[in-house]
């Protein structure tokens, strides 16, 4: 009973789809014997062995690192061109169009430049951090700047508040969901920017693995990375939920 | 008003326009004059579009004009200023913020520590009723009780001035008379002069020293009324003919203006 009930209760179709998938998963892994589609208990002991053996450590520490730093760097970066383009129609009109182009280019095909700037050390892979997840953070900043009722910045002008006094107990309070869906967004393309730029680069953290166990077909563990990878986004975006939500939560 | 004393606002041969889409200038004010004496109630009722809510705005030093001059109490308005405080319309409460923090909130801005502006804040909300509400959310609150923190937070800043722009339109019938007296109770105990934005003719005849009734397209003044009712006003001056009389006067006016407009739309 209690959170389990709630949990099983609030998440019972979900984790019936996912034990119908892993069936089936094991069902088809076993009686055709592709070597594509290793069945799932197998790709489990892989992972299990993966994990005791500390093979997968290293890499998920490095990306870990690489996600957080870039992820620190967006967040002030995109907040900064994101706050000025909400407050000033000049600042706006110069780089919006930078921040809707970065929005949609697909920014992969950056990777190879940024290696060929910063080499294979970190730096490559939070440079790709920051160009995945600073433009959804700019422009969720931009968007939180104009979200604050007209009615309330007048209210606080007419008290004879500050630009800043009006930032910071109007624009910033009321902005403050918006921000967080920028950083929540930000994180999920920050963790798909590492690990595709991890795949390119092929021999650095979570996505080098992909690439080392995808290019000797060993299946099995190749599906015991992706999954770890799955459930890693799953858990970083699980994570600044949860934040947000207590952060909000707390304001209110 | 003494003669050495400035009016409390004055008003003379106010002119503003306004940028219409096509670029055309439009006159939302024209040549008005008004006075508002020290300690006076005075109430501004007019149709919609006749620039009552715009002058306000003007007075409280948060939107400019093009002819003429405001002054309160002797000075030029230039901008927002110590003396005036506002209440609005739509309350204007922070929400993320709980009652105190909004009725101290005037005060913060100005830089007064929190244990000082929660001691005047503590106050202000006893005397609007709502000392057990401190830690209460705006969204916890009756329309009724969140334009009495509206109020709390304009008198909190120890203003001379109190604007009111329509600040018991919101507002349910019934809670609106109470809070009418409740605002003629305070008022009364202050030396406050107020500058009150109504569509409501009662409310405006029973609030008032003098209704001051505006006519649109340009925004201008058509009539000041006297309201010689005795104080205190209560609910037997609801009853009083000389109110019957005067609101249907200031009735009479309205119908006329909005009969015309009504006609030429």
């Amino acid at each position: 009973m209690g959170w389990l009930s709630s949990l099983a209760y609030r998440n019972g179709p979900f984790l019936l789809s996912l034990a119908a998938l892993a069936l089936l998963w094991e069902v088809v892994g076993r009686s055709i014997d592709l070597i594509t589609l290793p069945p799932l208990s197998a790709v489990l002991a892989a992972f299990y062995d993966l994990w005791a053996s500390g093979a997968v450590t290293a890499p998920l520490l490095d990306s870990t690192l690489a996600l957080l730093y870039g992820l620190v760097l967006s967040l002030a970066l995109g907040s900064l061109i994101g706050i000025g383009m909400g407050l000033s129609r000049f600042v706006d009109v110069a780089l919006g169009p930078y921040v809707k182009a970065g929005l949609s280019a697909p920014m992969i095909a950056f990777v190879p430049v940024f290696l060929m700037i910063f080499g294979i050390g970190p730096a490559t892979r939070i440079a790709t951090v920051v160009a995945f997840s600073v433009f959804i953070v700019a422009t969720n900043a931009a968007t939180a700047m104009r979200a604050s009722d007209p009615r309330l910045i007048e209210m606080a002008h007419s008290f004879g508040a500050s630009r800043w006094a009006i930032f910071r107990d109007v624009r910033l309070p009321a902005g403050a969901p918006y921000f967080l869906a920028g950083l929540r967004l930000g994180v999920a393309r920050g963790v798909k920017g590492l690990i595709n730029g991890e795949v390119l680069i092929a021999i650095i953290g979570l996505g080098g693995l992909v690439k080392k166990y995808g290019t000797v077909f060993s299946m099995d563990q190749l599906y015991a990375v992706i999954l770890l990878i799955v459930v890693y986004a799953a858990i970083a975006v699980g994570l600044v939920s949860a934040v947000s939500r207590l952060l909000v939560a707390e304001e209110k | 008003m003494t003669e050495t004393q400035a009016p409390a606002i004055s008003i003379s041969n106010l002119t503003k326009f306004y940028g219409s889409p096509k670029g055309r200038r439009m006159k939302a004010l024209e040549n008005v004059t008004l006075t508002v004496g020290r300690g006076e109630f005075v109430s501004i009722i007019g149709p919609s579009g006749c620039g009552k809510t715009t002058m306000l705005k003007m007075v409280g030093g948060i939107l400019g004009w093009d002819e003429g001059s405001i002054e309160v109490l002797g000075k030029p308005v230039t901008g927002p200023g110590p003396e005036r405080a506002t209440v609005f319309q739509s309350f204007a409460l922070l929400p993320w913020m709980t009652v105190i923090d909004n009725v101290s909130f005037g005060l913060k801005v100005r830089g007064m520590a929190k244990p000082e502006r929660y001691a005047v804040a503590r106050k202000l909300l006893a005397s609007v009723g709502l000392a057990d509400f401190e830690t209460s959310y705006p969204r916890q609150l009756s329309g009724g009780m969140q334009q009495r923190v509206g109020l709390a937070r304009a008198l909190a800043v120890s203003p001379q001035l109190l604007l009111m722009d329509e600040p018991f339109s919101a507002i349910d019938a019934q809670t609106r008379l109470i809070l009418q007296t409740d605002l003629l109770d305070i008022w009364s105990k202050t030396d406050l002069s107020v500058l009150f934005i109504t569509h409501a003719m009662d409310e405006a005849v029973f609030l008032s020293d003098k209704v001051v009734i505006m006519g649109a397209r340009p925004g201008h003044v058509t009539d000041i009324i006297d309201v010689d009712l005795p104080r205190p006003r209560t609910e037997e001056t609801r009853r009083d003919p000389r109110f019957v009389e005067l609101t249907g006067f200031v009735w009479d006016r309205l119908r006329g203006m909005i009969q015309q407009d009504e006609r030429a739309a």
